[in-house]
């Protein structure tokens, strides 16, 4: 497979070939995307009618690249007599600026032809295409070539316009040039997508990110990012140059929703370029010492977006945290229920989590007293429609048995629950991780109660209900035989008794029972679940193991992240440290960018990490996962109005210095040291 | 009484929505019936909601046949969904018009979850 090359601007980006051209692919989403429609589905440049070999390749900014191309076969490289160059940036719309050098010292003549089409596909039809069922037409004028698509009322179309003149014909541009002796040429070519609504104008007009800017904007928009977020500085080199390219990435996958002119943090390119309620809840949860700017609007749409209704096609509930989010035309005419979609279990809980997190570096009290009534919604739907069997724990079964998902837990294949030995459960399932998510969320919320909301009762019952679920989960969850917590429980009370990475997650929401913890730190770090690259998601061993299976064997950084955390709560601190190394080692193999997931092949045995195949990238919860990391290795906690630090870093990891961490304190930074006899400091910030 | 108008007479015997607390506001719906147009104002006045007939402009204009937003007043039709297929168009404050969700009914024949459970599992 050709490499492929992406920019983005939120849900606008597009994904191209190495030399700048978009083939038609009914299989994998190349393409000009915006909104969950792709606009172009072909974008194929041509010289004297042959395709264009490429020399070079800058990917200058998230938003902006620059392809250096040759006519002929690369052999013939020495006797090119043209260069094409072509430079693109997604800035709301798309522009892509085409300059031609003529290197001889006479006249050339040419053809350039650049051929365009788009299919208009929904993200969802292209894993599973069909036939549309609306029409395509392409009009031309005198200056642009208008691409549309229509199903009754539903219209969206792709304009393309030439700042240099070009013959304008329904299957493309062409463009009949005479280059001057050591000349060039050059034309700036525009692509508008129109999402229509009301009057013929575009539904994201109101949107006030949606138009206008230019590259200049879009630069030092991401130079302000840069600077607003806290230095680091560490004799890790991998470190820092993962947090960079961490600082960026998610400065890249920030979209507007319609509704607000908020920007939150999409969950992973190319197949989710949209909001989702766990990824953005955990995006928000690991970069919030570094990029608290994200949370306030996130928790805020979540809550406005809070379900209200009883909906078997949405997986709804009220009280409940969407799932997922989409706009494009299976949406639309409710085939496809992401309008939006409920069906996590999850979701609920972890946005309770992230309002107190919340609270606690940013003081925000004013937010928590705003979303009360939310977050008491939320509450209240953990126990009386997350607990499905009316047992005390929280589970999930689909309504939707069309198109909804059948695991509503973060491993959302189908094969990812599973007995030892590889048989699949009944539904409902009762995972381990959402029994966990509940308990903080109870305890989380009973703090929030007392704080802000002025109801201590309230808060004396949820703790009340946090400390029996606690003690009834370590009752009904520890596998006695091999001293861990199961998978899952199934309906008849039975353990789904596989040994899998969720016990982590276990730690992080503190369920486990005090005794137990240092078993299950043994578990995480031991040879079936750790493959020196990271925990795996199934231990090897168990049935349905596989290495290369998407919830079965691989391992994800971000799940990683949240390991660390949980070992580090309870005083595993070199454990802690030891998945931290391995990742940021992982992370030296893929230039600083964590994929979604890679493969959980013993690191003995493949000298690098081996990238999941179709995995997603950037995915925002493997670019937060390098902060939560430093945050695990500096033992970052606000206590108050203080940030404690207390570091524990491997040895050899060297010095972490990480200057102005925002919060409730103002600005303050954090040292470390990776030799054990050290201790880090903290220091409060001048300004 | 139609289904439109029912549910906006309605409104006006809601008890206070706290989930609506912070939310003020005024919306228009411009309901096409033939070459006749209803229209109708809906106000959020913190937590309380009232809906009157009314040609007053608002901060969100709703836009669609009578006949459609009978289905919307149902529950049969989503109005997210509809905004997206432009079967509805809105101008003005969108995130007004995602409150609807608050006041319109859900999907009829919707299952209760642990009813459901309990069906599904009888079933196997």
């Amino acid at each position: 497979m050709k490499r492929l090359v992406s920019i983005l601007d939120g849900n606008t980006f597009v994904v191209s070939d190495n030399r700048g051209d978009i083939d038609p692919s009914p299989t994998f989403p190349t393409g000009l995307f915006s909104y969950d429609t792709r606009f172009l589905s072909k974008w194929e440049l041509r010289v004297n009618g042959e395709r264009l070999n490429p020399l070079s390749v800058d990917d200058l900014q998230y938003f902006e690249s620059q392809f250096f191309l040759v006519p002929g076969e690369p052999t013939h490289y020495v006797d090119a007599k043209l260069s094409i160059i072509r430079h693109r940036t997604i800035c709301g719309s798309f522009m892509e600026v085409l300059t031609i050098l003529n290197h001889e010292d006479q006249p050339v003549e040419l053809t350039v032809q650049l051929d365009v089409e788009s299919d208009f596909a929904d993200l969802f039809e292209i894993k599973d295409v069909k036939g549309k069922l609306g029409t395509t037409t392409a009009t031309v004028d005198e200056n642009q070539l208008r691409l549309c698509y229509q199903r009754e009322t539903y219209r969206r179309e792709t304009v393309i316009t030439s700042s240099a003149p070009a013959e304008y014909r329904p299957e493309g541009l062409l463009f009949n040039l005479r280059i001057d002796a050591h000349g060039q040429w050059e034309t700036q070519i525009l692509v508008e997508t129109l999402v229509e609504g009301a009057g013929g104008r575009d539904i994201r007009i109101n949107l006030q990110r949606h138009h206008g800017r230019s590259r200049d904007e879009m630069r030092r928009e991401l130079d302000e990012w840069l600077a607003r977020a806290p230095k680091l500085t560490s004799d890790c080199e991998p470190l820092e140059e993962t947090y960079q390219r961490s600082l960026v990435d998610l400065a890249a996958l920030r979209y507007t929703p319609l509704a607000t002119g908020d920007r939150l943090p999409t969950a992973g390119l190319p197949w989710f370029m949209t909001l989702f309620g766990r990824d953005s809840i955990i995006t928000c949860l690991q970069t919030l010492p570094f990029t608290p700017e994200l949370t306030a609007p996130t928790l805020r749409y979540l809550a406005m977006a809070q379900g209200v209704h009883l909906d078997d096609f949405r997986d709804q509930e009220p009280g409940k945290i969407l799932h997922e989010t989409r706009y494009g035309e299976s949406t639309a005419f409710e085939e496809q229920p992401h309008s939006p979609y409920y069906g996590s279990a999850d979701s609920t809980a972890l946005f309770l989590i992230l309002l107190d997190e919340y609270e606690r570096w940013s003081g925000d009290t004013a937010l928590v007293a705003e979303l009360e009534h939310q977050a008491r919604a939320a509450l209240n739907w953990i126990d009386r429609y997350g607990d499905l069997m009316g047992n005390g724990y929280v589970w999930f079964e689909r309504r939707n048995l069309r198109n909804g998902l059948e695991n509503q837990c973060w491993k959302d294949s189908w094969d990812s629950i599973s007995y030892s030995s590889g048989r699949l459960p009944d539904f409902p399932r009762a995972t381990c991780e959402l029994q966990g998510y509940a308990y903080d969320a109870k305890m989380r919320g009973a703090r929030l109660a007392r704080l802000v909301w002025g109801d201590p009762l309230y808060a004396d019952r949820l703790e009340r209900e946090a400390a029996e679920l606690k003690q009834r989960f370590n009752r009904d969850f520890w596998v006695e035989k091999g001293e861990y917590y199961a998978l899952a429980l199934d309906t008849e009370g039975g353990q789904v008794d596989a040994l899998s990475s969720n016990m982590g997650h276990l730690l992080w929401s503190g369920i486990v029972d005090e005794d137990r913890a240092p078993k299950v730190a043994e578990h995480l770090v031991g040879p079936r679940l750790f493959s020196g690259w990271g925990v795996r998601t199934l231990a090897v061993g168990e049935g349905r193991y596989n290495p290369i299976g998407y919830h079965v064997g691989t391992v994800w950084p971000f799940d990683n992240s949240l390991i660390a955390w949980g070992l580090r709560r309870y005083g595993f601190r070199e454990e802690a440290g030891r998945i931290a190394e391995a990742m940021i080692d992982a992370a030296k193999y893929f230039d600083g960018r964590l994929p979604e997931a890679f493969a959980g092949y013993d690191r003995s045995l493949t000298k690098y990490p081996v990238q999941y195949p179709t995995a997603c990238n950037p995915q925002a919860w493997s670019t937060g996962t390098p902060m939560l990391l430093i945050r695990t290795l500096l033992g970052l906690e606000p206590h108050g109005e203080h940030l404690m630090v207390d570091p524990a870093m491997p040895e050899g990891m060297g010095r972490i210095e990480v200057l102005d961490i925002p919060g409730r304190w103002g600005l303050i930074d954090a040292f470390g040291r990776g030799r054990a006899e050290h201790r880090g400091a903290a220091r409060r910030g001048t300004d | 009484m139609d289904p439109t108008t029912e549910f906006f007479e309605s409104l006006n015997h809601r008890t206070p929505d706290p989930l609506l607390g912070r939310i003020r506001g005024t919306v228009r719906f411009e309901l096409e019936e033939g070459d006749k147009l209803h229209t109708w104002l809906l106000v959020y006045s913190a937590g309380n909601v009232s809906a009157a007939q009314s040609d007053r402009p608002g901060e969100c204009t709703v836009r669609t046949d009578r006949e459609f937003f009978d289905r919307i007043a149902t529950g049969e039709a989503n109005p997210f969904a509809a905004l997206l297929r432009n079967r509805v168009t809105v101008e003005g404050d969108l995130l007004l018009y995602n409150h609807l969700l608050h006041l319109v009914p859900g999907p009829p024949g919707a299952h209760e979850p642990r009813d459901w459970v309990r069906r599904r599992r009888q079933q196997r």
